[in-house]
């Protein structure tokens, strides 16, 4: 809706096949793209953090190997060709993910807790809080530049995940990772059609968009007003929707002021827009990555959080072999055919982070590659699913984060130290030039990342 | 235990009245429930863990005499002895009297306290409209279907098992942004505007999806394909555009000839070139190796758009055992056997346009908005003014002011000067439902009321209420004006009112959210099961196993039928393919028609394939589910989370049958309080298999259905679990009403609800439980028609001179009480 300068051209067909990415007016735009210079010297940094839940099987996973060159096992093969741009990083925990007094969940609580470092609160009902997460902290600073803030992608629909929730514990803690702030999550997109349009507009003209920009503009000022209005009607414990309203419309306000200020865009060559949902994981999740790279390439925006799969996830994977549904085997009761199944699905998984990295490095991107300017958090909240443990957790950084991160490197914690996954994520913000002091339970930052 | 006079007149009364359930006749005949009974009870069967040395569970029952202060406590200690998971199963228990006696002294106690002190809840002050409530929204205030909101709007989160809880109905800048669009996209659409962009979508049908039959809703005579009903937004070109794939191996000589029709009428109609493709690997990837793309004409509105085969022979075509078992490129790992011919199918439809837009057509929508037309620029203002008058009065679900429509029509106005009349308008719309007035329901604290205190909410709210619980939509003119009139919260026309959306179409409303979430039906469309094990699985089952328990669920509605006819039906409702999946003959057909079940194990929704699909795992039959589906959604008794650290099972593999496996959750007693309440009830399903089919044997062995209740009674198979639930059925009736009640009142049920549910449980238990009264006692409740004000009133800030009136007269009252 933002986008002014893509105009989708009149005849586009649609194929459901996915999106094809060439865009090969891509670096004589860059000047156009965006009123951040962007030089060799200041390459422009990416975060991104993709989860994949119920634990991990560590023998399968973890290299026996401490620092350079280790050595990839099983699940973490398929990085062998980008060894270079991954650092492997064990035994965080995930404290807040504890129940501390409350009643169990350690799914909605692991999940809750991965990038935010926070206790989620054990409700069903309004009183929803966690913290705000990593990917809202970069997207308030990073997300200046660009018209989207953060991106907030995901793959399993809500809807068809009817009573897969923790007693006590809203669905809402599973379905998303992304706090804005400690009361407002955000809802994930499944639809890539639906993300396409978020970063490319609807296909009408520039100058529609504009109109459209400038009838939003004061949709959201008259709102304002009429929410001032019922704002003074309702007393102190019930504006909280109210203000959360009124906080979405100062953004979108700011949103569209940045659009309305991009002044001389080019028209652009579009990919295909994708049709309806792909029936089928492996093509979903590669389409989901596809539109994550071409956002990043276009800069529509600089962070995005994506979720593969989320807690409790009871996918199966037939076309790799795995029957049973992923939560249920994942409770391997160390049986080693089950423990071989889960192995075989996270390593899977990686197969798909692994096409993902090949997109980034074959897109250009400054003096280099969007490998090289981006630093993605690839991990989940749960670490030995079989105790739904949440100590020794894991974590992988991909890609060079403009040169501050080294690859080709194991490093790992003592799990009896408790360091604290947040620690990860204030180091990897500030390393893409988010300083922040803290986040979550964090206490302090991680310098064996570093150069 | 003190009670006044008047309290005991009350629960005399109380007694005489109700019309006692099963469980709690035992009580009335022991000349009424008494508190000396009940205490023996607990002295006998519960202090012994429960006391105040002890405290099992936190819990010590060595003292109730304070009911009222107790009730929240009290409340949970009901819930579990009305399922009898309580004393656990190894324990002496009471028997059926001794629970009697102590559930139904309990019961009266705390719902005398409750007739005393109603506490009807606090509902959500804001509390949006999610997706679907949206969608209908939509419907029925633009008369505008057949948009895809899945692609509009976010979906939802849930939380006590619905979709429709204002807590966590939250706002953000992602529901803005697309709440932004939506609105542009819904009022250009509805409105007909001619200067839309050409936009569309693609619709993939499911790899294995059956299509060597008729489908629904496509024409005799043909095969395979799909209807899709569409939106077409203005009078225009479209593109449509179909693929068609063929299966493996040596193709026929028949031919195959597909057409392309609109509203029943053919606009294309071809004969498919014959490309042979010969494979030898199964999970080759296949081509689509025909495609066409057609333009046509079409008119505004919501039109059947169908692709399909024309059936050239109706002998069986050549294959070997499982004709759908096609390999596309998606899912090309459901081949399992090499070779064999399957016939071409339709794989994906997609449409773009509108293209050369000739006029806006005559939509319903149309017809909604532009109830009058301007014949003079003098005339269009008020003209406009008419129309958005109407618009945002059901909109906004009440009586609208200048306050109101001066806003939209200064949009109008902005609209107008860029375009036409009919611009203007749709930009008034636009900004009519991107506001709160519509996005948000509103309830708010009577004026006069004084802190956490009852009072009965509006009419209009009420009306607001019962539209959103029946129809999950807004309400309609006439409820409105009842509303408006005040007329609402008179007793018989509430009757009315809700009678009369009860029996409306959009009543369907309860079938697809309420049932759809309660019975999990809304799971179905992402079951999965292996294809080896299960290779007639097909997406033709998956829709039919669903329809088949929405239909049940209808039929109950419609003909007011008691709820207890879901445990226990002794009829069904199936297609060809549900009755091949349950081996009932002489059914043919895809359409669905009213069956006999004459095989009682059959009998109700633990019969269904769908329940018993949706609680397995792809592979296996999960007795833990199921059990904990019936605990849930059946018995009202959920079981607790599982402990924060699960411990790990024994290393050895297990052999025998999953029963025998399984009896190692009930070796270690951190495991066993629960899962010897979940497994056994599970067990008695185990005839079942993941698909719902009925086997004799399992694992090698015949299946040993027996089972548990959780209060110990034993049963065998699906048989014996339906008769015990039945035997209880006040229980069923009461967990049936407190969903209901979740689900109408937009918020969790709390301990001080469990009064209404009894209530409402016990009223309908005098009209034999049939479903209106079931909803007739939730609108009657006191949640329902009252709310408690906010703890913090009088530290509202002052807003209209009235507000600021009771705010001195409060603080002036203060300060003369000091």
């Amino acid at each position: 809706m933002f986008i002014t300068k893509f105009a989708l051209p009149r005849r586009t067909f649609l194929r459901g096949v996915g999106a094809t990415l060439a865009l090969p007016l891509l670096d004589a735009m860059v000047p156009a793209l965006t009123p951040i210079a962007r030089t060799a010297a200041a390459p422009v940094s990416r975060m991104g953090f993709i989860y994949r839940p119920n634990g991990f099987i560590r023998q399968y996973w973890t290299p026996d190997t401490v620092g350079p060159n280790p050595d990839l096992k099983r699940s973490l093969q398929a990085l062998e060709p980008f060894r270079d741009r991954t650092l492997i990083v064990s035994g965080l925990a995930n404290l807040e993910a504890e129940a501390q007094g409350s009643s169990p969940g350690p799914h909605s609580r692991g999940s809750a807790a991965w990038m935010t470092g926070t206790h989620a609160k054990q409700t069903e009902g309004a009183d929803v809080e966690a913290g705000i997460s990593a990917d809202q902290v970069a997207a308030q600073v990073l997300g200046k530049a660009t018209v989207l803030p953060s991106l907030e992608l995901a793959i399993e629909q809500n809807e068809q995940m009817v009573g897969n929730c923790e007693a006590g514990y809203s669905c809402l803690y599973q379905n998303t990772i992304s706090w804005r702030n400690p009361t407002t999550p955000l809802p994930m997109e499944t639809h890539p059609r639906v993300v396409f349009q978020r970063l490319f507009g609807d296909g009408a003209t520039p100058e529609e968009q504009r109109r459209h920009l400038q009838t939003s503009g004061s949709i959201l000022d008259a709102v304002t007003d009429r929410i001032g209005e019922l704002s003074r009607r309702l007393g102190p414990s019930d504006r909280g929707r109210l203000t959360q309203y009124l906080e979405s419309v100062r953004e979108i306000e700011t949103r569209i002021d940045k659009a309305e200020a991009r002044t001389g865009d080019a028209a652009m060559e579009l990919p295909e827009r994708p049709g309806d949902i792909p029936d089928g994981f492996d093509e979903h999740v590669r389409l989901m990555f596809d539109l994550q790279a071409l956002a990043y390439q276009a800069d529509i925006t600089r962070v995005i959080a994506f979720q593969l799969a989320r807690e409790l996830s009871p996918r199966t994977y037939p076309s790799i072999g795995v029957a049973g549904q992923h939560h249920a085997t994942s409770h391997h009761g160390n049986n080693p055919g089950r423990i071989n199944d889960v192995a075989k699905i996270e390593a899977y998984h990686v197969e798909l982070l692994a096409y993902y990295l090949g997109k980034l490095r074959s897109t250009p991107d400054g003096d280099g590659s969007l490998l090289d300017n981006v630093s993605i958090l690839y991990g989940g909240g749960l670490g030995n699913p079989n105790e739904h443990a949440i100590i020794d957790l894991p974590n992988l950084v991909l890609g060079g984060g403009s040169g501050r991160i080294k690859g080709n490197r194991h490093i790992s914690y003592k799990v009896e130290d408790y360091v604290p996954e947040s620690n990860l994520l204030v180091t990897l913000l500030d390393r893409a030039g988010v300083p922040v002091e803290n986040l979550g339970d964090s206490t302090g930052q991680l310098k064996e990342v570093d150069v | 235990m003190r009670v006044t006079a008047l309290g005991v007149l009350t629960i005399a009364f109380l007694m005489v009245a109700s019309s006692p359930s099963e469980g709690l006749e035992q009580a009335a005949g022991a000349s009424a429930a008494s508190e000396p009974a009940a205490r023996a009870v607990l002295d006998r069967y519960c202090v012994t863990c429960h006391n105040d040395r002890l405290k099992t569970a936190g819990l010590s029952l060595a003292d109730v005499s304070d009911v009222p202060g107790q009730a929240e406590m009290l409340e949970k200690v009901v819930r579990k002895l009305r399922a009898g998971t309580m004393p656990p199963a190894g324990s002496t228990r009471p028997d059926s009297a001794g629970y009697a006696s102590l559930r139904g002294w309990l019961e009266q106690e705390l719902d005398g306290a409750a007739q005393l002190h109603p506490n009807p809840g606090r509902t959500e002050s804001l509390h949006r409209l999610n997706r679907a409530e949206y969608q209908n929204a939509i419907r029925d205030l633009l008369h505008l279907e057949g948009v895809d909101f899945s692609t509009l709007l976010p979906g939802d989160d849930a939380s006590y098992g619905f979709d429709n809880i204002a807590g966590v109905l939250g706002m953000s800048p992602t529901h803005l942004d697309q709440y932004l669009n939506a609105a542009r996209t819904v009022s250009r659409t509805a409105v007909g505007d001619l200067t839309l962009p050409p936009s569309g979508e693609t619709h993939i049908l499911r790899p294995d999806l059956s299509q060597d039959g008729r489908l629904d809703g496509l024409p005799f005579g043909t095969r395979g394909g799909a209807l899709i009903q569409r939106y077409f937004p203005v009078d225009a070109e479209y593109v449509i555009r179909f693929q068609a794939f063929t299966g493996v191996g040596l193709s026929e000589t028949e031919s195959n000839f597909i057409e392309l029709s609109i509203d029943g009428e053919q606009v294309f109609f071809e004969k498919m070139k014959q490309v042979p493709m010969m494979h030898t690997l199964p999970g080759a990837d296949i081509q689509a190796n025909t495609d066409w793309e057609v333009r046509v004409s079409v008119e505004a509105g919501l039109r059947d758009v169908s692709v399909t085969f024309q059936r050239a022979t109706t002998g069986q075509l050549e294959d070997l055992l499982q004709p759908f078992l096609r390999p596309p490129g998606i899912s090309a790992f459901r081949l399992t056997r090499v070779g064999g011919y399957s016939g071409p199918y339709v794989g994906q439809i997609s449409f773009t346009g509108p293209f050369d837009a000739k006029g806006p057509g005559d939509t319903p929508s149309r017809q909604r908005i532009f109830t009058c037309r301007p014949d003079s620029a003098a005339g269009e203002e008020p003209c406009a003014r008419t129309i958005l008058s109407a618009l945002a009065r059901r909109a906004y679900r009440r009586p609208v002011t200048a306050a109101d429509v001066d806003p939209l029509m200064l949009f109008y106005g902005k609209g107008r000067s860029q375009g036409t009349f009919e611009s203007g308008v749709q930009v008034a719309i636009e900004r009519m439902l991107a506001g709160p007035d519509f996005l948000f329901r509103l309830e708010e604290d009577e004026a006069s009321a004084a802190a956490n205190e009852p009072y009965t909410i509006s009419d209009l709210e009420l009306a607001s209420r019962l539209s959103f619980f029946l129809w999950s939509s807004i309400p309609d003119d006439e409820l409105l004006d009842v509303a408006d009139r005040g007329q609402l919260s008179d007793p018989a026309m509430l009757e009315r009112q809700t009678l009369r959306m009860l029996r409306d179409p959009k009543a369907e409303a309860l079938i697809e959210n309420f049932a759809g979430q309660w019975l999990r039906l809304r799971n179905v469309p992402g079951v999965d099961r292996n294809a080896q094990l299960f290779p007639d699985f097909d997406d033709n089952l998956r829709i039919a196993m669903r329809r088949e328990t929405e239909l049940l669920f209808q039929a109950v509605i419609r003909e007011d039928r008691s709820v207890v006819d879901l445990l226990d039906a002794d009829f069904t409702f199936v297609n060809e393919r549900l009755a091949r999946h349950y081996d009932i003959s002489g059914v043919y057909g895809s359409h669905f028609r009213r069956v006999p079940v004459t095989d009682p194990n059959r009998r109700g929704l633990l019969g269904h394939a769908s329940i018993l699909t949706v609680t397995s795992q792809s592979n296996r039959t999960s007795p833990v589910t199921r059990g904990k589906w019936v605990m849930e959604n059946l018995l009202g008794a959920p079981p607790p989370a599982p402990p924060a650290n699960v411990p790990a099972l024994e290393q050895t593999e297990a052999k025998g049958t999953l029963r025998q496996r399984m009896e190692q959750h009930r070796k270690n007693p951190v495991c066993a309080s629960c899962h010897n309440m979940m497994d056994p009830l599970g067990f008695a399903l185990e005839n079942f298999d993941p698909l719902g089919q009925w086997r004799r044997e399992d694992d090698g062995g015949l299946v040993d259905a027996a089972g548990m209740m959780p209060d110990g009674s034993k049963f065998d198979g699906v048989s014996g679990l339906r008769a015990a639930l039945l035997s209880k059925s006040d229980v069923f009736v009461e967990t049936v009403t407190e969903k209901l009640l979740i689900y109408a009142l937009g918020r969790g049920v709390e301990y001080f609800d469990a009064p209404t549910t009894r209530q409402i449980a016990r009223a309908a238990a005098q009209d034999d439980n049939k479903f209106s009264q079931l909803i007739l006692g939730i609108v009657r409740s006191a949640p329902f028609q009252m709310r408690k004000s906010a703890s913090d009133v009088a530290a509202t800030v002052a807003g209209t001179a009235d507000r600021q009136g009771q705010q001195l007269v409060s603080r002036a009252s203060i300060e003369e009480s000091h």
